[in-house]
């Protein structure tokens, strides 16, 4: 039996615990506390991190781990994505500057996105957006690094099912 | 005085530092044999890249010419490779093979590009645009943005028609959005396993086998 880990990471807010609900098999296990944070507008956030599984029918198991959106945790985000199969960032589009939330943590995870599956997804991506996804793609160039980029509504199961299977196609390409 | 053999150097899936120590070691080095260049594109006789590309047991890339893995100090390969963290001294033992093992005829084969070794890798991510003509462009963008693919190696991995892809690389090199690299590698050995790999098990438990 084989275990593959998949972080979620992204801003307070991003919606990565109710991505894990939306694919878990069994009720995630969350470390959520009452919300201090006044730039935030959510009652509870994320301390510790979340964690959700999906168990293959050849026995192996998808381990789902959630990081805390806050930049405080990060020790937590460095320890979570070693060995992980692959890293979903999620981003809210609609806090003040989506775009340097996006780089701040694919300059936190810049080596690892070298090698691992990665893909972002935006969240809250309205038609009249400032900021659109062909601007966060644009980003990446920076970081010299083409990675995925799509709208998602974490709500919605097919759309984090999408988010996983972009990450498969990755590995099989990695895989040749 | 017989004629130094001049080797074209290529890499896949090293970074920029790492390169540069491959320079600095063949500017510095008084063992190397035969005449070494670092070549940016295009065909060269000898590759080394990344083993973390490659994950299939028996899939390695091999070029026409030498092709040479970069393994972790602590893993056991049994064929030519380097070691990282790197020693001057065993690169360059390393190179010295490559030279020894590669006949001139070998070196003439490797640098003939044909149509057949053109792969495609995605330079940037595409626009919305692009990607809203066909629901199936996202999943092979994606292929497209992890390793360079064949035309072939594209439609067997993606699952999608001929016509696809045909169309979707064409639209990419239409807005200047794919790299041709022309290195000379083996087609990979493709097969889809979608019931016995892990990625065909975790897409059925998803719902999005195909």
């Amino acid at each position: 039996m084989s275990e593959y880990k998949i972080v979620f990471t992204g801003t307070v807010g991003a919606g990565k615990t109710t991505a894990i609900k939306a694919i878990s098999e069994t009720p995630p296990v969350i470390t959520d506390v009452a919300n201090t944070d006044q730039s935030v507008s959510k009652d509870q956030t994320t301390v510790g991190l979340d964690f959700g599984v999906i168990s293959l029918e050849n026995g192996d198991r998808v381990r789902l781990f959630g990081t805390p959106g806050q930049e405080r945790f990060e020790f937590m985000w460095n320890i979570l994505i070693k060995d992980a199969f692959g890293l979903i960032i999620l981003i809210d589009n609609t806090r003040p500057s989506p775009i340097s939330d996006m780089e701040m943590y694919l300059t936190n995870f810049k080596e690892e996105i070298k090698t691992i599956p990665c893909v972002i997804g935006v969240g809250r991506m309205t038609d009249d957006a400032i900021t659109s996804i062909d601007d966060f793609s644009l980003s990446l160039e920076t970081f010299d690094v083409v990675l995925p980029v799509i709208p998602v509504d974490v709500r919605r199961t097919e759309d984090v099912n999408l988010l996983i299977q972009i990450l498969l196609a990755q590995a099989e390409a990695n895989s040749l | 005085m017989a004629k130094t053999v001049v080797m074209k150097l290529g890499f896949f899936g090293l970074t920029a530092p790492e390169i540069n120590l491959f320079n600095t070691i063949l500017k510095s080095s008084t063992r190397l044999a035969g005449e070494w260049r670092i070549a940016d594109k295009g065909a060269c006789d000898v590759i080394i890249y990344s083993h973390s590309l490659e994950v299939e047991e028996s899939g390695r890339l091999v070029s026409e010419g030498v092709s040479i893995p970069v393994h972790r100090r602590n893993d056991k390969p049994d064929t030519l490779h380097i070691l990282k963290p790197y020693r001057a001294d065993e690169v360059v033992d390393a190179l010295n093979s490559a030279l020894s093992s590669l006949t001139t005829k070998d070196k003439q084969i490797c640098n003939k590009t044909t149509k057949e070794s053109k792969r495609y890798k995605l330079k940037s991510w595409p626009k919305k645009h692009i990607l809203d003509v066909d629901k199936n462009y996202l999943h092979l963008a994606t292929y497209l943005s992890r390793r360079p693919l064949t035309h072939n190696e594209l439609i067997t991995i993606s699952n999608q028609p001929d016509d696809l892809c045909k169309h979707f690389i064409g639209l990419l090199l239409k807005e200047g959005l794919i790299d041709i690299v022309s290195l000379k590698l083996k087609p990979s050995r493709l097969k889809r396993q979608q019931n016995t790999s892990f990625f065909g098990f975790l897409k059925n438990r998803l719902g999005i086998g195909k």
